[in-house]
């Protein structure tokens, strides 16, 4: 149809809003309550308009075109209506911007530049509101609060967890959770990008910075495998927070807790920041140059010994050059899966573990099967596009889980079961609740990275195959880390090249069966004490191993006590490279800041590697062999079918397992203050007893000469049977062993 | 009332009945009539615990009850006395003179408007609204039941009934 | 005299069955069982009669009727006996002492706009009294088996289940009681939709005054030629109007609609005391006030009030004596509308209360006369830049107040003392 805006002709579509229309034509109307994700409520006032015709102005957000309209978005009467509405907002409106976190990017400072009246003829005393303490992400400040309600709505529809509330009534009117309660959605800091106002703040960014002084940077996330774009914002070489850019693909307008907040572990103290070299038992500091002709020699000193393990969340560049090297120099035991204990599945495992369909697309699913994931805490993102979807295309949800957690969407069927009970229940498909989905139907099943941790995961993996294919269900297998697809690609698995070409001269099939005949340990971004499924066996194993080489950020004891050199690595927002992500998506970020000190990026430390070992290879010629590598790779599916697989028998072995919180998924998180102290920073081990769990029974564990004693009555978990569910004490340590070892129960 | 997760079983029977007026998945709209009701088992007043017992027995986030609990005048956050006193003071029966009553009784109860007696016997509330009762003017309720042409003398002989216990 | 609505009013035991049968009562709705009638023929005669919505729009209810959205199969109905409009004190008698007249109304409106279940949502305040009189009368009518399952033998099954609010004026509002009824803040929601199109839980429904319900089965019962012709001369129909203030005898009034002011100024005896007539407000406490002289010999009608610059609105009419200081009166009103404010507006949250803080100014004696200057300038930045009415109706008795009475209130700035004493 078409409609006129300030007397100009425009084009506009059925069911549009006027603010829909002139958004899209930049042209600019103020809004407050408005947002383009958010449903409408048209109750702030500050879009309304002329409308020829109309007796009073109307709100743009929420009137709907009409054929031959007459809207103007300038003139004396729109410009009065907005001037009042700004005027009502200001007159309880601190004044108090010289303080304020959001101003220069205030929305109501600019509209009042543009629209307000300088002097106010308000005379009566200012609205104070008593700030509380929602949590340790967001700080507020309520006084200034302008009521528009997006922080409301967003929790309602689209974090589906409604904390925030709007209390009171008329002028005393107040935004508030119940009772200070804290905020527990893992995407409770959108509402700070979300407040036009200086409301809601970023606790970490809380007073560090102005606005104007920042520079902006564009980054991906590390955290998770889908790749939110970030924008960082810089200060001196310093981020002070991150926001969402937007991506209608992955993150939309919003961002991950984890992602907002995920860069305070940066500025951890426990940085390592210079060279390392030990003597006499300890590490002292060293010159870079020292270290590269010691790695170099030690290379070919103990290959192929050596165990070289990487973490998943390094860039593609610099796993395809690790492995380059260490191939070149006969070392074949490279491996990314520290947290894992079963390989049985990994000849048949495609090249690229992938979200079989774009996200965007789950809208489109009549069915999707969750495999041991809670996608609300894992995924928090994830978690927007199934709400979208039960919303708008009923689709239902099946969570199948070997623990008990809640989703911020509503779900079918919820089951749990112990391990073995879900592999029954996957291969018995035909004769219980997933009997409902068929084969004509579109159907997705989600395997989350959890399974990988799991004993059994390859019976996991098969099964959940051969049901997606009974079904025909598309697969999608969600990493663990941020490049864990690109890890699988890079070659940073002992059995496969890059492009997944199958390599037949490795010796042993994974990192943990290497161990025996181990001389040296080359250990890249990963903690001994956290990363792995076993810490107890790896930090034998690097006791009793002749060298340890690490790069890494962060200093543990283990690596204190362990390494023999130390490479001061630099964390992701420092370094420059492409992860791909969960949609084979490859994104490159740029270094937002420079490394600390004398930390450098790992690619530097493995180009100067290779030089010392006589091999030269560009950074140009390296994303020319990534390219040429991904695009070379054939991707079918992601069904993983194994023969011969021992059927899980009624009483099958227990098995104990750990519950890691998200939040402490990779070394930068795990020091990140605000986060630990939300309510979700607790590891569990669940820990499955042979035996009827009477109340109040005592317990006792004994795991490598560790004795715990538990009580069982507080602990008891329904589901899976006689579980008993653990919370790790300390802030991220954990002191009980891990998944694979051996425990007695008393 | 005191309780934790629970509510006695003569409450959620009463709570069901007004579940039982709205259709099925529509437990939210239970909130309002079932506060009320609580309040009126818990000397006319609510607190957080009962809010988030309702919450949970209605499988509603806590903010959502509270949300309604704050708008709605007739919900104290606070304990009150006993008999709630609401004298209209609005256009028609201001015309005849209710500021007037309220100051009398103001005195005579010896509190303010918002404020209940030390004995707790009385409870003199703000009331902002008109209670509909224009052409009985003066008027006030107490209790909810309304006692309308108002005197000193008729204050005096009513609030003087009202027993002690 | 005609009596509708109020026809059970002076019988004993009024609001029991057996007086509402004994007058005829639920005839319409036994006939409209009796020989199925066609929705489409309720709906015509209900329109036909010119019935108009006793609320306060005034809005046509057959009219309305027919808007409701028949591509949806699940619909309702609900009554608005939440009457808080300042100086209206009509439902609540309706509901204790005719309630039936109210749920043989609803039964008919359920049928005419298929809706299986209407709700009466009563205002929090009538929970000592009227609440428990119309619980009692629906008891009644399940147990005669005029509502429920299979109502007197037939295929229709129509509930009427009352609702009780917890004291918020903004909740007579249609769409504010829709959210209501939902369990949320009474705060109206942005029109379109309308509730005929999307109302409760997302549903066609209807949602009518109580007095216009309870009128609809008199007007089943005699014709919409009768109820019609009830008016005086061109006005159509009847009206309850809430008589307040300074009179002799304050008292709740149905009248054929145009009846001359000065008529129901006698039914009252007159001014209280035998004080001359000041100013009316005819309509609710909302709508604009007019100075006595110029309402006197009004007839009370839609369309006269309105040529006198004002509104019949809910028929509550608050009459003021010579002695009233209009001051006080309007600080009063402001009070109100600042309170009630359900607080979602930006003009209404925060003009409501600068309205009210520079009214309490001016009355404390702290006025100036650029106060005066900025009460009509807020007035009109609120009015008409809100989602619901509210906002109007703060703002429209303070642009009445000092267009009617601007020497009074400079008088007031200037003494820092009523003009009145
Ligand atoms: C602020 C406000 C308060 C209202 N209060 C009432 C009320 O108490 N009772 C009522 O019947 N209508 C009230 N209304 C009017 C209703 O919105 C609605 O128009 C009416 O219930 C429709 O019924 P009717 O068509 O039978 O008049 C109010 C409207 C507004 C804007
Ligand atoms: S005008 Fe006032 S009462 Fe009406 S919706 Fe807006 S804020 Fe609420
Ligand atoms: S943006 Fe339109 S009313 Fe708020």
């Amino acid at each position: 149809m078409e409609i006129f805006i300030n007397d100009n002709k425009h084009e506009a579509f059925d069911n549009e809003t006027i603010i829909q229309v002139t958004d899209r034509l930049n042209i600019h109307i103020p809004r407050f309550c408005y947002h383009k994700r958010l449903s409408i409520v048209a109750s702030c006032r500050m879009c309304l308009i002329e409308v020829e015709g109309a007796k009073f102005p109307q709100p743009a957000c929420s009137t709907l075109v009409r054929e031959g309209m007459k809207i103007k978005t300038t003139g004396s009467v729109t410009e009065d209506a907005q001037k009042s509405t700004m005027e009502f907002l200001l007159i309880n409106h601190p004044l108090d911007c010289p303080v304020c976190d959001q101003a220069g990017e205030c929305e109501l400072q600019d509209v009042s530049l543009d629209h307000g009246d300088y002097k106010s003829n308000y005379n009566e005393m200012k609205r104070t509101v008593i700030d509380k303490d929602i949590g340790s992400l967001v700080s507020t400040e309520m006084t200034r609060c302008i009521h528009c309600s997006r922080c409301v709505r967003f929790g309602e529809e689209v974090a589906g967890i409604k904390e925030l509330g709007m209390t009171g009534r008329g002028e005393k009117t107040k935004i508030e959770t119940f009772v200070n309660q804290s905020l527990t959605s893992e995407l409770s800091g959108n509402v700070i990008d979300l407040c036009p106002v200086g409301a809601l703040n970023n606790n970490l960014y809380k007073y560090s910075a102005r606005t104007w002084d920042l520079e902006q940077k564009n980054s991906i996330s590390f955290n998770d495998c889908l790749g939110s774009n970030i924008y960082y914002h810089i200060y001196k070489n310093s981020i002070k927070r991150a926001v969402p850019k937007e991506n209608e693909q992955i993150n939309l307008s919003w961002l991950s807790d984890r992602d907002r907040f995920g860069h305070e572990g940066i500025e951890s103290n426990e940085r390592i920041l210079l060279p390392m070299i030990k003597e006499n038992n300890k590490l002292i500091q060293s010159d870079l140059n020292s270290l590269y002709s010691i790695t170099a020699e030690k290379i070919k000193e103990f290959s192929p010994n050596t165990t070289a393990i990487m973490s998943a969340q390094s860039s593609c560049e610099e796993m395809y050059l690790y492995q380059k090297i260490l191939r070149e120099n006969g070392i074949t035991n490279i491996d990314h899966r520290t947290k894992e204990c079963d390989f049985r599945y990994q000849e048949n495992y495609p090249v690229i573990p992938s979200f079989d369909i774009k996200i965007n697309d789950l809208a489109k699913m009549d069915n999707i099967i969750l495999v041991n994931t809670n996608i609300s805490k894992e995924f928090p993102i994830l978690s927007i596009y199934l709400r979208n979807a039960i919303k708008n295309n009923s689709t239902n949800v099946f969570s199948l889980a070997t623990y008990n957690y809640s989703e911020n969407f509503d779900t079918n069927i919820n089951e749990i079961f112990s391990p073995t009970d879900l592999v029954r229940y996957l291969r018995d498909s035909a004769n219980n609740q997933l009997a409902s989905i068929e084969s004509n139907h579109k159907n997705l099943i989600i395997l989350g990275p959890s399974s990988t941790h799991l004993k059994n995961y390859t019976e996991i993996l098969n099964s959940t195959s051969n049901f997606a294919k009974l079904t025909n269900s598309k697969l999608a297998l969600l990493g663990d880390l941020s490049n864990s697809s690109g890890a699988w690609a890079m070659g940073i698995i002992p059995h496969r090249l890059p492009g997944g070409i199958q390599c037949d001269k490795y010796k042993e099939k994974n990192y943990v069966s290497a161990y025996p005949s181990n001389d040296m340990f080359i250990v890249y971004n990963l903690e001994p004490e956290y990363d792995f499924s076993n810490d107890i066996e790896i930090l034998d194993k690097l006791k009793k191993s002749k060298y340890n080489i690490f790069f890494s950020s962060y200093i543990t004891d283990a690596i204190e006590k362990y390494a023999d050199i130390v490479f001061p690595l630099a964390v992701q927002q420092e370094s420059t490279g492409t992860h791909l992500n969960t949609n084979k998506q490859l994104q490159k970020s740029e270094a937002v800041i420079l490394p600390k000190e004398k930390a450098k990026p790992g690619l530097d430390f493995l180009h100067n590697i290779s030089k010392a070992l006589g091999l030269d290879i560009s950074n140009k010629q390296i994303s020319q062999d990534i390219s040429k590598i991904l695009s070379s790779i054939n991707i079918t599916d992601n069904y993983v079918i194994t023969e011969n697989l021992r059927v899980p028998k009624e009483k099958d072995i227990l098995e104990k397992y750990i519950i890691r919180s998200p939040n402490t998924n990779n070394p930068t998180l795990r020091r990140c203050e605000s986060l630990l102290n939300t309510h979700d920073a607790d590891n569990f081990m669940s820990l499955p007893m042979d035996m009827n769990i009477t109340e109040d029974k005592k317990v006792t564990l004994t795991e490598h000469s560790k004795q715990i004693k538990i009580n069982t009555n507080i602990k008891t978990h329904s589901k899976p049977e006689n579980t008993i569910l653990l919370k790790f004490s300390g802030r991220y340590k954990q002191k009980l062993g891990s998944c694979n070892s051996v425990i007695d129960i008393e | 009332m005191n309780f934790k997760d629970n509510f006695p079983k003569h409450l959620i029977e009463e709570i069901d009945v007004i579940r039982s007026k709205f259709p099925p998945d529509k437990s939210k709209s239970a909130i309002i009539e079932s506060l009320l009701i609580i309040q009126h088992h818990n000397n006319g007043y609510l607190n957080e615990e009962l809010i988030s017992s309702l919450a949970n027995y209605l499988g509603l986030t806590k903010i959502d009850v509270y949300e309604v609990a704050t708008f709605y005048s007739m919900f104290n956050l606070k304990p009150i006395g006993k008999n709630i006193i609401s004298v209209c003071t609005n256009v028609s029966c201001m015309l005849r003179k209710s500021d007037d009553i309220l100051n009398y009784i103001e005195k005579k109860l010896n509190i303010k408007v918002g404020e209940s007696t030390k004995d707790n016997k009385f409870y003199l509330k703000d009331e902002m609204e008109c209670l509909a009762a224009c052409n009985g003017a003066p008027m006030m309720q107490i209790n909810h039941i309304n006692y309308e042409n108002l005197t000193y003398e008729k204050i005096d002989k009513i609030l003087d009934e009202i027993p002690n216990d | 005299m005609i009596k509708l609505c109020t026809a059970t009013f002076s019988l004993d035991n009024p609001s029991s069955i057996e007086t509402y049968l004994a007058q005829d009562g639920y005839h319409s709705w036994k006939k409209i069982i009796r020989d199925k009638t066609p929705k489409s023929e309720i709906i015509r005669l209900v329109k036909e009669s010119g019935l108009k919505g006793k609320g306060g729009a005034g809005f046509l209810t057959g009219l309305k009727w027919s808007f409701i959205n028949s591509a949806e199969k699940q619909r309702y109905l609900v009554c608005n006996s939440d009457e808080s409009e300042p100086g209206t004190c009509k439902d609540r008698d309706i509901l204790r002492y005719n309630p039936h007249a109210v749920i043989e109304g609803m039964l008919i409106a359920c049928y005419a706009i298929d809706a299986s279940v209407g709700y009466n949502y009563l205002r929090g305040e009538f929970i000592g009294d009227q609440w428990i009189v119309f619980n009692t009368a629906v008891k009644e009518a399940y147990k005669n088996n005029l509502i429920g399952n299979k109502v007197l033998n037939s295929d229709i099954s129509i509930d009427i289940i009352p609702l009780i609010g917890a004291g918020a004026y903004i909740v007579g509002e249609e769409t504010a009681m829709l959210e209501s009824i939902e369990g949320k803040r009474g705060m109206p929601r942005i029109k379109p939709p309308f509730p005929a199109v999307q109302g409760l839980y997302g549903k066609p429904t209807i949602i009518n005054n109580t007095e216009t319900l309870a009128t609809v089965p008199y007007i089943l019962k005699n014709g919409d030629e009768w109820y019609k012709n009830l008016g005086l001369n061109d006005s159509i129909g009847v009206k309850m109007f809430c008589m307040s203030g300074h009179l002799n005898r304050p008292d709740v009034i149905e009248a054929p609609l145009g009846i001359p002011f000065s008529e129901l100024l006698n039914q009252c005896g007159g001014i209280l005391d035998n004080k001359k007539l000041k100013a009316v407000i005819p309509g609710g406490s909302s709508v604009p006030v007019v100075k006595g002289k110029d309402i006197i010999n009004i007839p009370m009608d839609y369309e006269s009030l309105m040529s006198i610059g004002t509104m019949l609105g809910s028929g509550g009419i608050i009459v003021m004596d010579e002695s009233t200081c209009m001051v006080s009166v309007l600080e009063r009103i402001s009070r109100f509308y600042y309170a009630e404010s359900c607080g979602q507006c930006t003009p209404c949250r925060e003009g409501t209360g600068w309205l009210y803080k520079t009214l309490v100014k001016i009355k404390s004696g702290r006025g100036t006369q650029s106060d005066l200057d900025l009460l009509n300038r807020i007035a009109n930045q609120i009015e008409g830049h809100c989602i619901c009415a509210l906002g109007d109706a703060a703002a429209m008795p303070v642009i009445s107040f000092l267009k009617n009475f601007w020497n009074e209130f400079e008088y007031y700035v200037d003494k820092k003392e009523s003009m009145v004493g």
